[in-house]
């Protein structure tokens, strides 16, 4: 790699998301001015086939050997503009991107003159860098075959299924003594009211049953390694363990029914129940066959109040003190909560039902038509607001056990509601283990709790982490037909890795240079991943080696070393370095 | 009247210091956290050049330094939450070296108020925003830094520099 940098800067307009602020014209012309830079040319949206064309089209012509892309942010379309300069035979490492559009025209969208400055200043960081990037050698690895699901309700489930119907073997672990999660809890499923054993037992049947599934029950993963292609965990099954190898994770870990103590006199009074509860209450297997009837007095209720938005759409008012308020909405409540409607309205029909929420969501495929059909019961309809929630009190004596009271902001009256029975319809949290799993898999946790997809859009099944794929509601709230088409999709993209068998991984791994090595170890220390060994070479001298396939790329051993004899491949400190001065010395970055 | 509005104008210009901060981001978090602000439309002030790193285990203190000594009015260090990163501890080592940079830049002359590490999550682009804020907020308070303005007019000529 002596040969002098050739560099192409291509600046994107991103329709008006950057060309709207800043002035991507003279920016594109300012490259021009610095070192290496070859042909610089703005678009309207470099990714697009013509943007990729003209970039194709620049490195045959100005023979370039170095590309820099100054459009959003890397995270975004890095892998996109590698692949084109792949195209032309270039390394993917002489790739540089600028983000112009996330830090700059979208933060500083009132700043236009400061915007266009920083986005020169960014550009000329990127040349700077650009100058001493490197090719680096591909690093390909195996793939194994068989997928790791975790979780076995009915998103593992349908994702387990659907990896190993395409001949690919499945590890399937569930925490619990049965498969089926908290959809097996249920009485019904809407919008179809699906007895929801009636869907799980064929599926947990063909599980069981499957050569290429092995079910694992009342089991826990005590230890999990690798990367993608290359896993290996050991699996407690009760007193046993197994230690199993694979090639792909699915995390489907599932919710847990939010916990509404302390609020609307939940655990105060046996006739307030959770949604999960009343299902249970209904099922034939429950503790009255099925018989609603109310806990503390046996008696069929005559009047239920439904109370929506219970631990979703929370803030610091709404919640009791030193709760944390999850602000998303749960997505199911308010169908639920319907849907409960008119399965109670089923067992007792001369039940009245009051409505309480404070907006009405049935946004899902047939929920609006339930919501359409619920209200022909002739059941009352309550909003209430959120800085006025309804409250519930035990009325003793009184011929109803409970009263509720709450502002109805549709008639704008306070009303007072005597009943037997209250129903809150809790929102989702993610299950318990989501944090200890998200630490062992080096996933991440959104501020919601629930899992991180790579990107909301573009990568909603992806993980951080290759290899490690989301389904269901461990990654957010959302009902059984969203699940099952997540769990499809991620088990889908699983499968991809494991039918190619080998798959590219970043070239991006440190480097030991064996002369400057003391031996010292304190690199060693610093890998999280026991990817640096001792290794003898004349005369017993010890040096330090990276072993390629462990190192994850994340450097911390080059900044430990104190002899300098590790170099951190394509974030080289030379190149850090360069970028830092060009970013403060602009001279020094200009030709 | 024309002159002295002019001339007020002037000086208020002449006594603007606008800080030059430079951001080192991990690319699993922090720089997520920065283009979340971006997606949201967060606005913050323009000050910030942000350089991606994969870990801010990563980070050199020779590197840091060198950030200073071009002339950085206010370095920020940004990385995952305690149990986040996304290298299961390269965050804990970035702390351990962050606190003895903490010392050495005092002992450099340096305000240490010019360094500043941050935990910022993916989902964190409202703190990310605030981060910078602050950062930009404190940096006018104490005014430039000593080794912006040199002889060379801010530039810092190739020298060789041994290693610490």
């Amino acid at each position: 790699m002596e040969e002098e940098p050739r560099i192409g800067v291509f600046v994107c307009n991103c329709g008006i998301n950057i060309g709207g602020v800043v002035n991507v014209e003279e920016v594109a012309e300012y490259a021009t001015t610095l070192p290496n830079v070859v042909v610089s040319r703005s678009s309207l949206y470099t990714c697009s086939d013509r943007g990729q064309g003209m970039i194709k089209d620049d490195i045959d012509e100005f023979k370039l050997n170095r590309v820099i892309v100054a459009s959003c942010s890397p995270r975004m379309h890095e892998p996109t503009f590698r692949k084109v300069i792949e195209e032309k035979g270039l390394n993917k490492y002489v790739f540089e991107q600028a983000n112009l559009r996330e830090h700059v025209s979208w933060v500083h969208s009132k700043q236009p003159e400061e915007a266009t400055k920083k986005a020169k200043d960014l550009v000329r960081m990127a040349v700077a860098k650009a100058r001493l990037l490197e090719s680096l050698p591909q690093h390909l690895v195996d793939v194994k075959g068989e997928a790791l699901v975790i979780g076995g309700g009915i998103s593992g489930l349908t994702a387990a299924k659907s990896i190993a119907d395409r001949g690919f073997k499945v590890h399937l672990v569930e925490k619990t003594p049965n498969f089926g999660g908290k959809m097996a809890q249920l009485y019904k499923v809407f919008p179809t009211f699906d007895d929801p054993q009636e869907l799980l037992n064929p599926l947990v049947e063909d599980i069981m049953a499957h050569p290429n599934i092995t079910p694992y029950l009342s089991a826990e993963i005590a230890d999990i390694e690798g990367y993608i292609g290359n896993y290996r965990a050991i699996i407690r099954e009760q007193t046993e363990e197994k230690e199993i190898e694979f090639g792909t994770i699915i995390v489907a870990t599932g919710f847990n029914a939010y916990d509404p103590n302390g609020e609307f006199k939940y655990g105060k009074h046996q006739n307030i129940l959770t949604a999960m509860e009343l299902h249970q209450l209904m099922r034939a297997d429950g503790p009255t066959q099925g018989n609603l009837v109310t806990p503390a007095e046996g008696k069929p209720p005559r009047s239920i109040a439904l109370i929506s938005c219970v631990g979703s759409r929370q803030n610091e008012n709404t919640v009791p003190e030193g709760k944390k308020p999850n602000a998303y909405c749960s997505r199911v409540c308010c169908t639920g909560m319907i849907a409960t409607g008119m399965e109670i309205k089923e067992k007792s029909p001369d039940a009245d039902i009051f409505v309480l929420y404070r907006d009405l969501r049935t946004h899902g495929k047939g929920h609006e038509e339930l919501f359409t059909e619920f209200r022909q019961t002739g059941s009352t309809m309550i909003r209430y607001t959120d800085d006025q929630l309804p409250m519930i009190s035990s009325t003793q004596g009184a011929e109803y056990p409970l009263s509720v009271t709450s502002y109805d902001s549709l008639s704008g009256l306070n009303v007072e509601i005597p009943v037997d029975l209250v129903v809150l319809a809790t929102g989702m949290i993610p299950d318990d283990s989501a944090s200890n799993i998200a630490s062992k898999l080096h996933i991440t946790i959104s501020a919601d709790g629930f899992f991180q997809e790579l990107h909301p859009k573009l990568a909603p099944l992806d993980s951080v982490t290759d290899g490690v794929y989301l389904a269901g509601t461990a990654q957010g709230p959302k009902d059984v037909p969203d699940s099952v088409s997540q769990s499809l999709g991620a088990a889908a993209k699983a499968c991809a890795p494991m039918a190619l068998g080998q798959v590219e991984v970043e070239s991006t791994i440190a480097v030991i240079d064996e002369d400057f090595c003391t031996g010292c170890g304190v690199c060693q220390g610093s890998c999280e991943f026991s990817a640096i060994v001792f290794e003898e070479r004349d005369e017993g001298k010890k040096v330090s080696k990276v072993i390629e396939a462990l190192c994850k790329g994340c450097g911390t051993c080059g900044s430990s070393c104190p002899s300098a004899a590790i170099t951190m491949l394509h974030f080289k400190d030379a190149q850090l370095d360069a970028m830092v001065k060009a970013a403060l010395t602009p001279q020094a970055g200009e030709k | 009247m024309v002159e002295a509005k002019e001339m007020i104008n002037e000086t208020e210009c002449e006594t603007k210091f606008e800080p030059k901060l430079i951001g080192f981001l991990c690319n699993w978090c922090s720089y997520a956290g920065a283009d979340l602000a971006g997606t949201s439309r967060v606005q913050y002030p323009p000050n910030i050049r942000i350089v991606r790193v994969m870990c801010t285990g990563r980070l050199d203190p020779q590197l840091i330094l060198n950030t200073f000594r071009y002339g950085a009015d206010g370095v920020l260090i940004a990385g995952c939450h305690e149990g986040d990163c996304h290298y299961i501890g390269g965050n804990y080592r970035a702390y351990r070296k962050y606190i003895l940079l903490k010392e050495f830049v005092k002992k450099m002359g340096i305000n240490e108020k010019r360094l500043r590490l941050e935990w910022v999550s993916a989902s964190e682009g409202e703190r990310f925003a605030k981060v910078v804020r602050e950062m930009v907020d404190d940096i006018k308070e104490i005014g430039p830094s000593p080794f912006g303005v040199t002889t060379t007019g801010g530039v810092v000529e190739d020298e060789p520099e041994p290693k610490i």
